[in-house]
Parts: C-alpha cells; structure tokens; sequence
C-alpha cells in the first residue's frame, strides 16, 4: 500500500516536471518526505564598509545562489554552493565533507548531527613541536538535517557557513535574500588562503564549555574568543594559526601568561564595529590580530618592535588618529610577516599585532 | 541621449548604436533600427540585457524610481547604502519564521518594488562616481556563460572541465583517496566512515590526511542545468576599472524559468584592503 502511495506521488512530480511548472509542496529525501520548502536568494559576499551599519557589513563581490527553506522556516544550502567560501566538497557513501583552511566538517545525510576536526601544529619557540586537534560537533533541528532536495545534497546553512568561518549572516526580508559575509568571497572564485583557521561559535553543541581548552601550550580559547554579544555571536572563535604561532611566540619571548594580556582577540562585526578607531576590515575580524597589553606597554612594544623590525628600522608615525607607532616587517626569529602598531585610546595604550592574510604559519 | 552598445559572444564583436528617443521604449527604438534589430537574439536574450541597461541608466531620477512597480531582477544586486542591507541576523529571521515557505511565497512584487527602485538608484549613482557623469551614455558588455544558478546535481572532472556520472565520481574519488591511503601507510577506512559509521567517529579518523589532499581532488559537485546564465560584464565608455579601482560591474541573467530574466542585478568589486590599517 505504502509503495503504492510512493509510486503515485513520483508519477505526480514527475507529471508536473514534464509540464514545466514549479514543483512545490511535496519533497523527498532518501530517508522521510521532508517538510515543504521553497526557494529563496543567498548572497555570498566579502565584506565591505560601504553602507556599513551595526547590523551588517556592506556587500562587496558578491556571489548570488539559490537556497531551500524548510518549514517552520530553516535556511538550507546547496553542499556544492559552500565551494565559493573556498571550501572544497565531497560526498562519500551517505557522508559529506567539507574542508576549509585545514578545518574538515562532517555532515551524515539523514542525521543532524555534525562535527568539525581541525588538526594543527604549534612550533615551540623553544624548540620542537606541539600537534592539536580541535574537535567540536552541533546538532541542527529535526527537519534541517543534512538531506537530499530533489536528489541535490542541502546542509543547515547556520551550521554550515558558521563553521565554514563566516563573519556574519543576516536575512534581508525586503529582497529575501539571506547574506552571508565572509572574508574569502570573491564572486565565482573564492580568494585564496592556505592558512589553517580554528573557528567555533553558538551554533555548536557545549560551546562556551570549550573556553578552557588549550589551543597551544600557553594560549586558551577564552583568551581569544569575543565575549560581549549574545546569540548566534556570543564567544565568536576565529584565529589564524599564523596568529596563534605569533602570539605564542611573543608569550614566550617576553616571559610567561603575564607579560601578555590579550584585550581584544577575533572580533564579531558588531564587537568591531563598537570598537573605537577600529577598521571596518579589521584583521580582527578575519581571525589575524590580537591587541595586548602588560604591565608596561611600552615595554612590552619596544621588545617586540626589537623582534619586528625588519623591513622598517624607524617606527612610522600614524598620528593621533590611528596607530601612534607602527612597524610593518620580517621578522627573522618570529618567521613572519607582521604588523605591529601601538594605539592610544582614551587615555590608554596597547599593542595592536597582526598577521599578513597571505602569511601561512606553515613553515 | 545616445547610448552605444557593444556587444561581444563568441569572439565575434558587434557594435550597434541605439538612438534612444525614451529611456524605456527600447523595444520600438529596436524594431525602428535596422542595425539594433541585426543583434536582437530570438530568444530575447539581447533585449534583456539592453533594457536593464537602459533601466539602470535611468533610475537616477527618483520620480521614475518610485514608479517603479515590476520586480526587474529576482536579487537586486548590490547596493551603497544601508538602506540595501539587512537588518537582522538570519538567527532571529528563522526565529520569527521568516523563511517559512508561505511567507516567502507570499513576499509580493509590490512589496519589493520600492526596495529593488531603491537599490537600483544606489547602482546608477555609484557608476557615475565612479565613471563620470556621462558613464551610462556609453555602455559595452560582454557575455560570459557560467555554471548554473540552479538545477540538479552534477560531477565534473577538473581536469578536463567535463561532467561525469555519478558512478565515475564515485570511482574516481574512492580511487584517489584509496591512493592516498596506501602512499600515508593507513586504510581508506582510517581516513573516512564507513556508510554505516556515525559522524561522531571523525574524532578518530586521520582528519590530516583530508586536510593535507583535500586540495587536489580529480573531481568535483556542480549543478547542472538545461538552462543558460551569463554573467554580464560592463565598461563604461570601455573603462571596466574607474579610478577608485572599482571593477567588475556586472549582472547575471538566466533562462531557467523558461524565459531570460536577470537573476541578480548590477554588483562589482570594491577595493580589497589585503593589510588594512589600524586597529
């Protein structure tokens, strides 16, 4: 009787496909007839300051496709859409994977559950290395599970573009559309970077119970995430392994855990934006600088501007608006290029150090 | 005003000039000149193209923008203001069940209209910053046929640029990681689940083996489609890059609703700070 049904219902969408008409109402994974869905406009962008307000980034290079939404209203995406992130996608038996700048997120068609092994390695200043992998897994609702759509596979697309390392996501009620903002769009040909990055956020399963893992021998998650918002960005995580190396290497230089204090790691777009003086691209936001400071600031700049020197013997003076003193160089014993620039700010003062984006700490 | 289009498709280059007495009546302007007629597509692919051109280089004046009561695109393309932009994070749209299919069915053209005007205006204004205030009197573009906005699922041989069948996806695939397998001394079973392995078992696969060839895979998923889109390129009185190094105006148009429509509307790449200043 139930293959009977089956088979009317496959007579019907194919009826109507033959007649050229919108199919809607009845969609079919391989594991249960899912919930109706219907089509609506996601734009993948970079981000740009143009328009910009504290909700949203502007739109900048933009790549325009077409989602699912399942009812009671969950966005999906198509798995082969996630490429113009710059993640690179498989499907293998009833598994997709996705893997972006070192990260490898698992998807199990039918399940809602999914997981995320990002593996790395800290060289140790002192010698040797260190290897790490940052393990994390979510769960998406019921009906948003990772499934087939008219036999095209379609992932949660929170889960997924969160995870694949997108600053922000917004819908725009007006045109429909949802948008996605991450650093890597770039039209059909995403911008290239071999860096590996460790991202989590809300989206996962026991996030904030994370804060006290190690990411390298002196540096934790806490230090590095952005804790000021609530939602889907509350303890935002996106560091560079460029960054992190950098920042090990300076903790370890200039002492031990205090001579560092990290005052602002990876920045949401709404914590950046708050942020006064900061740049609407700022490399905290793209997982590649931190800002510190200790006991002494100045003592703590002058001894890493001893390290990043290189390229720029004399400091430039950027005024009173931005950095007071900035050296951009390479460094021979931090194996980098970096930016490194002391701010004031009301009053006070911190050292702003950052990686150059097309930097890899694979060396 | 007088608006030159040139049109490049397949290494062929035709240049027709359209005299074009109202902004809007492109069609009759068409059909009176012998020499925009040669270039008319019969599938109306060309006559797409040129009145949304011709839009845009008129929705400058927003009396005309705010009669605007037709949806010209499904997605308007970028804009400049906040104005263009979202408002609400997509956690909160799906909270409020936003994307509940009904309420996007129902998200009406009218609706919409005085938003896309609105986006439009930005467009129009932003190449005049950029090209000059005669930028719109001179417009050329070119075409060029990208992957499918939506379809079916496809697999294609990055080498070759052919599509493939899903059995050889699946052998070239299996093969390449089985070869992967061998050369780091482990299983293929050691580096992905097995079918009926949970993906709560990842944490004990070889994750840095994906991670170190995942970039050289033979084959890829794409969507694959009987219908065309085009990526349309524009320059500006055959500038494609203004002085502020904006570039790559364009808009892209497909046919996969049985006739040509412009999918989204006019974007382009802004400056790309790779090492910005500042905090």
């Amino acid at each position: 009787m139930k293959k009977s049904v089956f088979y009317y219902l496959l007579t019907l969408c194919m009826m109507i496909s033959m007649l050229s008409l919108p199919s809607f109402a009845v969609e079919t994974s391989n594991f249960a007839v899912s919930a109706t869905s219907s089509n609506f406009n996601i734009v993948l962008s970079n981000i740009s300051k143009t328009g910009a307000t504290s909700s949203s980034p502007g739109t900048n290079i933009t790549k325009a496709v077409i989602g699912k939404s399942i009812d009671p209203g969950y966005a999906m995406i198509k798995l082969s859409d996630l490429q113009y992130l710059g993640a690179t996608t498989q499907v293998l038996g009833n598994h997709y994977y996705v893997t972006i700048n070192g990260q490898v997120i698992t998807f199990t068609k039918g399940s809602t559950y999914y997981s995320s092994e990002t593996p790395y390695t800290i060289n140790k200043p002192a010698g040797g290395t260190k290897s790490y992998t940052f393990s994390v897994n979510g769960n998406t609702e019921s009906t948003a599970q990772a499934q087939e759509i008219d036999g095209v596979p379609y992932v949660r697309l929170t889960h997924a573009v969160h995870q694949c390392g997108a600053l922000i996501v917004n819908y725009n009620s007006s045109d429909n559309s949802t948008y996605v903002f991450h650093f890597r769009v770039n039209g059909s040909s995403p911008h290239s970077d071999s860096n590996t990055y460790i991202v989590g956020g809300s989206w996962l399963n026991s996030w904030s119970s994370k804060g006290t893992t190690q990411l390298a021998p002196n540096f934790k998650v806490n230090e590095l995430w952005y804790s000021s918002t609530t939602g889907t960005y509350n303890r935002q995580l996106k560091i560079s392994l460029a960054s992190l190396q950098t920042e090990e290497n300076v903790r370890y230089y200039y002492n031990d855990d205090s001579s560092i204090n990290v005052t602002s790691g990876f920045r949401t777009w709404q914590g950046n934006y708050g942020t006064g003086g900061a740049d609407m691209r700022s490399l905290h936001m793209r997982g590649r600088a931190i800002d510190a400071t200790s006991g002494t600031t100045q003592t703590l700049y002058n001894n890493v501007y001893n390290e990043f020197k290189g390229d720029s013997s004399t400091p430039i003076n950027g005024g009173s608006i931005s950095w007071y003193s900035r050296v951009y160089g390479t460094s021979r014993s931090l194996s980098g290029a970096y930016d490194l620039e002391k701010m004031p700010h009301n009053g006070s003062w911190w050292v702003h150090l950052g990686v150059k984006p097309e930097y890899s700490a694979a060396m | 005003m007088k608006m030159t289009i040139l049109m490049r498709k397949s290494r062929q280059t035709i240049a027709i000039v359209v005299m074009c007495i109202s902004l809007f009546a492109i069609v009759a302007v068409s059909a009176a000149n012998s020499s925009a007629t040669d270039v008319m597509s019969a599938d109306g692919k060309e006559e797409l193209i040129q009145e949304y051109i011709l839009y845009l280089s008129g929705i400058g004046d927003p009396v005309i923008a705010k009669k605007a009561d037709i949806l010209r695109c499904e997605q308007p393309g970028m804009g400049t203001e906040s104005s263009a932009l979202p408002t609400m994070t997509l956690e909160e749209a799906e909270a409020a069940q936003f994307l509940n299919s009904e309420r996007v069915q129902a998200n009406s053209v009218a609706a919409r209209a005085d938003q896309y005007a609105t986006v439009a205006m930005q467009q129009h204004n932003l190449v005049i910053d950029q090209f000059g205030a005669d930028a719109w009197k001179s417009v050329t573009y070119t075409l060029e046929e990208i992957d499918p906005i939506d379809g079916v699922l496809g697999y294609r041989n990055i080498n070759t640029g052919k599509l493939i069948s899903a059995s050889e996806y699946d052998s070239v695939l299996r093969e390449y990681w089985e070869n992967v397998a061998i050369q780091e001394g482990v299983t293929y079973y050691d580096i992905f689940l097995a079918d009926d392995e949970p993906a709560e078992k990842m944490a004990d696969k070889r994750v840095d083996i994906i991670s170190k060839y995942c970039d050289e895979i033979p084959v890829e998923l794409t969507t694959v489609s009987d219908a065309q889109t085009y990526s349309v390129h524009l320059s500006f009185d055959g500038e494609r890059v203004s002085n502020e190094k904006f570039e790559d105006f364009h808009f892209i148009i497909d046919n996969r609703n049985g006739k040509w429509t412009v999918f989204q509307g006019l974007t382009w790449a802004e400056p790309y700070p790779e090492f910005p200043d500042g905090d």
